[in-house]
């Protein structure tokens, strides 16, 4: 059994490794924000437009992601008034704000592109099986995963530290100080209303 | 060599054990969030409202008026010194969000009132705003400080335990095949997921 729960705790972290690796780097990027300087790089463009599959934000969206290749789902949409609306298309670490005046031929966008721990963020925040891009459903599918995998190493953990008869004492009085320390503390905020 | 291994394996079950409830409660709300409906999807319930006595100092400047609404709230996790904004009607508001929930606080000058609002999260709710809070980024008070330390911790406990795990793995077991397997699978599907989303 001991074996059995060795190799389970290890196939799992081995598993699981790089998507904890994204969700710890990008806890310590959100946890430590001055050590982090990398900007995001944004450029602007001009797109065609045909008019007639642009008579409403949504529709502009579907066209400029149609036939311009712009990658996402629309996040947001806000009109600027005098017939001019702004659409957000956004996928993880990119987004594409559109500027367009009903019936002109062109849109502006401005594409706002996240550097690599940028990107982590994004996938950290990033959650849920209802996207329109299936890919990020796809990603949501590796956080339950990874999710439930935590977990299970926690467990096989316990065991293993449990069988591990020279740890058992000092193992014990540190378990029970975080868990004591941690509900304490959740109790003390909890409690306040 | 003998004796690092021992040395890493001690520390490998300590961080695991201090750290344990912490990871857990990521493990809990990461299996919450996937769950979640849309964002459009999602119900608001309406906020439980507490009206109070509250006179405006007509020389007050908006941050003074605001740091004497959350002090006259009386509510935690809040500070003076918080920026304030206004809603569509041009009201003098506070709007903050608590582990416990969210909260508004408006100012109802014409009839010398405060307005408190309060929508109280659910348990899973206060967890997820538990998650990421940390020993610099966490709500004003020490209960929310003694947390976000925890939670600091065990996110170093989580990296150091990664790290001396593939230490030990490495240093008693490098020649299980389907140990590489598994490490080469999970970068194949974590390259081609991370190239696809970007």
């Amino acid at each position: 059994m001991y074996r059995l729960m060795r190799n389970i705790h290890l196939a799992l972290g081995l598993a699981f490794v790089l998507a904890l690796g994204v969700y710890m780097v990008s806890s310590v990027r959100l946890a430590h924000r001055t050590w982090f300087s990398a900007r995001p790089t944004v450029s602007e463009r001009t797109l065609s437009v045909d008019p007639e599959r642009a008579k409403t934000p949504r529709a502009l969206g579907s066209h400029l992601i149609q036939e311009h290749g712009l990658r996402g789902e629309i996040a947001r949409v806000q009109p600027a008034g005098d017939g001019e609306f702004s659409v957000l298309i956004r996928r993880l670490g990119t987004g594409y704000q559109i500027r367009y005046t009903e019936g002109a031929t062109e849109a502006q966008v401005r594409e706002n592109r996240q550097a690599f721990t940028g990107m982590l963020l994004g996938m950290h925040f990033a959650h849920g099986f209802w996207h329109e891009d299936k890919l990020i459903n796809v990603w949501g599918a590796v956080l339950l995963l990874t999710s439930c995998g935590l977990f299970l190493i926690g467990i096989s953990g316990i065991y293993l530290w449990f069988k591990t008869y020279d740890e058992r004492r000092v193992g014990t009085v540190l378990l029970a100080a975080g868990l004591s320390f941690a509900f304490i503390s959740m109790y003390l905020i909890r409690s306040q209303g | 060599m003998q004796g690092l291994y021992r040395w890493v394996k001690k520390l490998h079950i300590y961080a695991g054990l201090l750290s344990f409830t912490g990871f857990t409660v990521w493990g809990i709300v990461g299996i919450w969030a996937s769950f979640l409906p849309a964002p459009a999807e999602r119900v608001r319930p309406d906020p439980e409202v507490r009206i109070i006595d509250f006179d405006v100092d007509g020389t007050a400047t908006d941050q003074q008026v605001t740091d004497a609404m959350i002090v006259a709230s009386g509510l935690p996790f809040i500070q003076t010194g918080r920026k304030p904004s206004r809603d569509a009607q041009g009201r003098l508001q506070v709007r903050y969000l608590t582990p416990n929930g969210t909260r508004r606080l408006l100012l109802l000058e014409d009839e010398g009132k405060l307005r408190i609002e309060s929508i109280r999260s659910p348990f899973l709710g206060f967890l997820n705003i538990l998650h990421y809070q940390t020993f610099t980024y966490h709500n004003p008070g020490w209960e929310a400080q003694m947390w976000g330390a925890y939670n600091e911790f065990s996110m170093w406990a989580v990296i150091f335990m990664t790290l001396s795990g593939a230490y030990m793995w490495l240093a008693t077991r490098p020649r299980i095949h389907w140990a590489w397997w598994t490490v080469g699978l999970s970068t194949l599907t974590m390259a081609a997921l991370y190239a696809g989303l970007r």
